[in-house]
């Protein structure tokens, strides 16, 4: 098997998460797919570069991470939220999902569903609708009755308790382990 | 916005982003973004063996997602130059150690010649430094360096630069199974023939056996042998050797991958082949292979293992056939 071969079935293994660490940090689709090419094009010119003894899911987030500050350097804005001590929070709790059973990234997440599944019925159905079915905003306001400023708050703070219910399972899975 | 504003917001995107992924709204995207950075690896790939870059219709720093390397643009035979170099030097010095015999109308020429073949039958390992040079019409060049191992006329080991900088492939013969070990992944095996087929279809191009056999079948056919005056060559390490000097010139003029003309300087005492050159008609097209240099270094002392996968690397690595699926 080519070294070409190799760096494809490493790419596929890991698009998931690499996708999903660009998301959480960069809110413009087309802005994560030029810095998800970017982290591969660079991944793949360094690949002799790559310690073999460490995760190749965490390399890519080190090369992703760099380049997602330089993309926030560049642009300068006042609104920048991400700083490299936001993107060390990042790294630690998709360092943590990356240890979770599974062999692809969306079955590393099962923890994930079952605080969605966990949620009550209010907040659960929004983010079914929007994550699960891929409904638009609008689409979903019209289903639920849901005013568009109504409809955010609600999905914002669904996602809220998402995030405390599966800080609390990694903590356990961490303690277990 | 505040630090806990922020930490807020990293943690709501985080969740969208997780719950994209829990449930695979993002896969066609995702997709998508894979075999835009497949098509650019190829691109990069072919390009560092690219002696042509005006071939190239993706720009290098194009990242737009909306210009995809044009697939009607074959670049197919510039990644052949690479196989098809190594895998000609390779065979090169075997050939003419096994075919010249037959040819030539010098009998001193004929007789150096001989030699060097007898020489090359000797269980002596020996290790030669193969260069092979590409040209293109506007005079530019491009030189490939590997090195050869052998030992008598059927074992051999070549090391040759992978296309992944700093890294390297091996290929060789034990003298009963042929291999090739890859920078990553499992060894091949299997006979000569395999091999030459397993690395035609990777990389599309003829099989390197048939320039073997294409060799072999020019070389008897015919090269006008003459013999030049001796000189004396100068090896890496400060030795120098009194050699013959012999110039072969293909006597078939139509097109042919074998060399036209090969100049060969064997040591007058040993009859070892010191250095071989196998110069190449020039090309209609641009960027194709012009020269052959093979140059004697030494005969090291070498592992048992050295004509096998197992004397190249360290560790477990599968071995599969070359006809396996895998």
């Amino acid at each position: 098997m080519e070294a070409g071969e190799i760096f494809e079935i490493l790419m596929r293994e890991n698009a998931a998460m690499l996708r999903a660490f660009l998301r959480s940090s960069i809110r413009d689709a087309n802005t994560v797919d030029d810095l998800f090419q970017e982290t591969m094009l660079v991944a793949w010119r360094r690949l002799d570069d790559f310690d073999h003894e460490r995760p190749f899911g965490l390399w890519l987030r080190g090369i992703a991470r760099n380049l997602v500050l330089a993309h926030y350097r560049q642009r300068a804005s006042r609104e920048t939220v991400l700083d490299q001590s936001a993107m060390d929070w990042l790294e630690t709790r998709f360092a943590k999902i990356q240890k979770q059973p599974g062999d692809s990234f969306a079955e590393k997440l099962s923890a994930l569903r079952d605080c969605v599944d966990l949620l009550p019925e209010n907040y659960r159905e929004p983010i079914r609708m929007r994550y699960q079915l891929d409904m638009s905003l609008s689409e979903i306001g019209q289903s639920l009755s849901l005013a568009m400023e109504a409809l955010k708050k609600r999905l914002t703070r669904a996602k809220h308790k998402v995030a405390d219910c599966l800080d609390q399972k990694l903590m356990a899975m961490e303690n277990l382990l | 916005m505040s630090q806990n504003d922020s930490e807020s917001q990293l943690r709501e995107n985080m969740m969208g982003a997780l719950m994209q992924s829990a449930y695979q709204t993002d896969s066609q995207r995702e997709q998508q973004s894979i075999e835009r950075v497949l098509r650019r690896i190829e691109c990069e790939s072919v390009d560092a063996q690219d002696y042509g870059a005006q071939q190239l219709a993706q720009p290098a720093d194009d990242l737009s997602l909306a210009s995809p390397a044009d697939p009607s643009i074959d670049r197919r035979p510039r990644r052949r130059n690479q196989w098809t170099s190594w895998a000609l030097a390779a065979s090169v010095l075997v050939a003419i150690g096994f075919a010249i015999q037959f040819l030539g109308e010098s009998s001193n020429a004929m007789a150096a010649v001989e030699r060097s073949l007898a020489a090359a039958k000797e269980l002596v390992a020996r290790h030669y430094c193969i260069t092979v040079t590409t040209g293109n019409d506007s005079g530019d060049t491009r030189d490939v360096t590997s090195d050869l191992y052998v030992q008598g006329t059927d074992q051999f080991a070549l090391r040759h630069p992978a296309l992944i900088p700093n890294r390297e492939i091996w290929l060789g013969s034990d003298g009963t199974d042929c291999w090739f070990l890859p920078s990553l992944g499992p060894i091949r095996v299997g006979d000569q023939t395999g091999l030459g087929r397993w690395l035609a279809k990777r990389e599309q191009l003829s099989s390197p056996i048939l320039h073997i056999e294409t060799i072999l079948t020019r070389l008897k056919r015919g090269y006008h042998l003459k013999q030049e005056p001796d000189a004396t060559l100068t090896l890496d390490d400060g030795t120098t050797v009194n050699c013959q000097h012999v110039i072969g010139e293909l006597k078939l003029k139509e097109s042919t991958s074998a060399p036209g003309k090969i100049e060969l300087w064997c040591n007058k005492q040993t009859g070892v082949a010191i250095r071989l050159d196998g110069i190449y008609s020039k090309p209609a097209n641009a960027w194709a292979r012009s020269k052959t240099t093979i140059v004697f270094v030494d005969s090291p002392e070498l592992s048992d293992e050295w004509f096998t996968p197992a004397g190249h690397h360290r560790g477990f690595r599968r071995t599969l056939r070359f006809d396996s699926e895998e």
